[in-house]
């Protein structure tokens, strides 16, 4: 049977969220042009697709739209958040429909963000100030308040987050990140970061998708550990949330109210907020779904999944809410020492424990385990499924109590 | 065609330690339990930034391992590796703010810088 619809989708050769895409697309008789970096990677043996060099990419918009074009794209998708704008773009040129490119830029920077939020007079964003690491910091940071927080302008998983009480913390913290920065792209391409006000209370994340200014719920999540810092690595998904439903409504309408602030129109949305003495705070706006290897919850405990949905929202086919009918949950391993890795012990066991599905170890011995804030990889997940969102939290605690990561220490190395 | 001899034993041709290093690396096996044989030297990566480099124990020796025999320690190194590793030298700097490993020369036959490029890693 010839596929009906097609879609571009632009992302690097080893993105482990395309990976799922391409996979969902070819059962459902959608075709994919996969624009990507390297001829050898994750596709399947036979793809259409166009190599390209991101380095160079917005200098061939033109000619990707051109050869897009011939194929007949109906949506331009990019999983991953570091492609969105790029993915706009295309869509522009295209005549497709996506969120404007303005909208895009915002979302994809933290400071850009809380700009336009304030500026649209939300009232859950932390106060906030753009720190430039170049400049003298004792000045800048003179009228910040503790604790705080200080965060890179565009990276995502909570890497190089840092909470800090006090002026030597926050000193130390800028160090850290600015390490991390230098790590991470090319010298000097980024040296700014935003240090704003720490928010208590508990942590929420809402998958949902917006169209005609109308957010629909996937689900909200429940983050039961507490995030206190001074790291925010992600440890606890539980879904549905135990919040009260009105709470719940407050956390959508503030997201939605976000998304219009900033710009957005359309497509999937992830939010990470703050539940702070009775009022929702925004974290985050992401226009995209949530990370492939957290959203395989939705394949495990539902029959579709959440690249399904967003696929065939994306080509206008008529697809009703992804909804989760069991309460289910995710624990994003933690790493507690960095080092190599030598073995992992009670896989059997933790996998053993009631109302879990599966416990899937990712990492391979002889790899690297970072902690954060350096580390930006979970070395695993472990999945639940059950009745009660309690069975869910306690199913993942006792699971993940069972396994052991042994590793040996990683020697100091400079190389010259 | 001349016979040769063939050994598995690196050599200061291949890579050069420093006292310094060796005494560390001395230091670091004997605080540890008897798993550990010795220091192994790995080589990872490969992307825009060229070879990263790293340093870790050692628990047994593989087939495809050099050994450098120093005093009171061994020095791994599997025979990928190593090809990134000839002509290095490895020295051991203490200088009370940081204390760590400097491989020196490392570059001159691969090319590369040792860092991340951060060509479009997944997050």
């Amino acid at each position: 049977m010839s596929a009906t619809h097609c879609v571009a989708l632009i992302a690097p050769a080893h993105s482990y969220r395309a990976s799922v895409f391409l996979r969902v697309a070819a059962d459902h008789n959608i075709s994919v042009v996969f624009v990507s970096d390297r001829s050898a990677n994750i596709v399947p043996a036979h793809i259409s697709g166009l190599e390209v060099n991101f380095g160079e990419l917005t200098d061939h918009v033109q000619s990707i739209c051109r050869q897009l074009e011939e194929f007949g794209v109906q949506a331009v998708i990019a999983p991953d958040e570091k492609y969105v704008t790029l993915a706009g773009k295309i869509s522009q040129k295209l005549g497709l429909p996506h969120n404007s490119i303005e909208s895009l830029r915002t979302a994809s920077d933290k400071y850009l963000s809380r700009k336009q939020l304030k500026s649209a007079g939300i009232e859950g964003v932390p106060d906030f100030t753009l720190i430039d690491l170049r400049q003298d910091l004792d000045k800048q940071l003179s009228q910040v308040r503790f604790p705080c927080v200080a965060k890179p302008l565009n990276m995502s998983a909570s890497r190089g987050v840092i909470r800090a009480d006090h002026h030597v913390e926050l000193k130390n913290a800028l160090e850290v990140i600015e390490k991390i920065l230098q790590f991470e792209f090319e010298r000097g391409q980024y040296h700014e970061v935003i240090v704003e006000d720490y928010i208590g209370g508990t942590e929420h994340a809402l998958e949902a998708y917006l169209s005609d200014a109308q957010l629909e719920v996937i689900c909200l999540f429940d983050k039961p550990d507490p995030l206190h810092g001074p790291y925010f690595e992600e440890t606890y998904y539980i879904t549905p949330s135990r919040l009260d439903e009105s709470i719940q409504e407050q956390i959508r309408a503030t997201v939605l109210s976000g998304c219009l602030a900033i710009g957005l129109s359309s497509g999937p949305v992830h939010a990470e907020v703050r539940l702070f003495e009775g009022k929702v705070w925004i974290l985050e706006i992401a226009p995209r779904s949530i990370g492939g290897d957290c959203g395989r919850l939705f394949e495990l405990t539902t029959n579709s999944s959440i690249e399904e949905f967003v696929l065939n929202r994306a080509v206008g086919r008529e697809v009703g809410t992804l909804s989760l009918e069991r309460a289910a949950g995710v624990l994003m391993i933690p790493i507690t020492e960095s080092g190599i890795l030598r073995r992992v012990e009670g896989v059997t066991d933790a996998q053993s424990i009631d109302n879990i599905l599966e416990v899937r170890i990712d990492v391979r011995e002889g790899e690297r385990l970072v902690r954060w804030p350096q580390g930006g990889k979970y070395p695993g997940y472990i999945y639940a499924l059950a009745d009660r969102p309690w069975q869910v939290e306690s199913a993942l605690r006792q699971s993940y109590e069972m396994l052991k990561f042994v590793t040996k220490p990683e020697l100091p190395v400079v190389v010259h | 065609m001349e016979h040769a001899t063939f050994q598995n034993e690196i050599t200061d041709s291949d890579i050069r330690v420093t006292a310094a290093a060796g005494n560390k690396m001395s230091e670091l096996v004997q605080s540890t339990d008897e798993s550990i044989i010795g220091i192994r030297v790995y080589v990872s990566g490969g992307g825009c930034g060229g070879m990263n480099y790293g340093m870790t124990y050692a628990e047994s020796a593989t087939d495809y391992d050099r050994v450098l025999n120093g005093e009171n320690f061994h020095l791994y190194a599997d025979v990928i590796a190593l090809q990134y590793l000839t002509g290095a030298e490895i020295d051991y700097v203490d200088d009370g703010i940081q204390a760590t490993f400097v491989f020196h020369n490392v570059f001159q036959t691969v090319g590369g810088s040792g860092a991340c490029g951060g060509c479009g890693a997944a997050s």
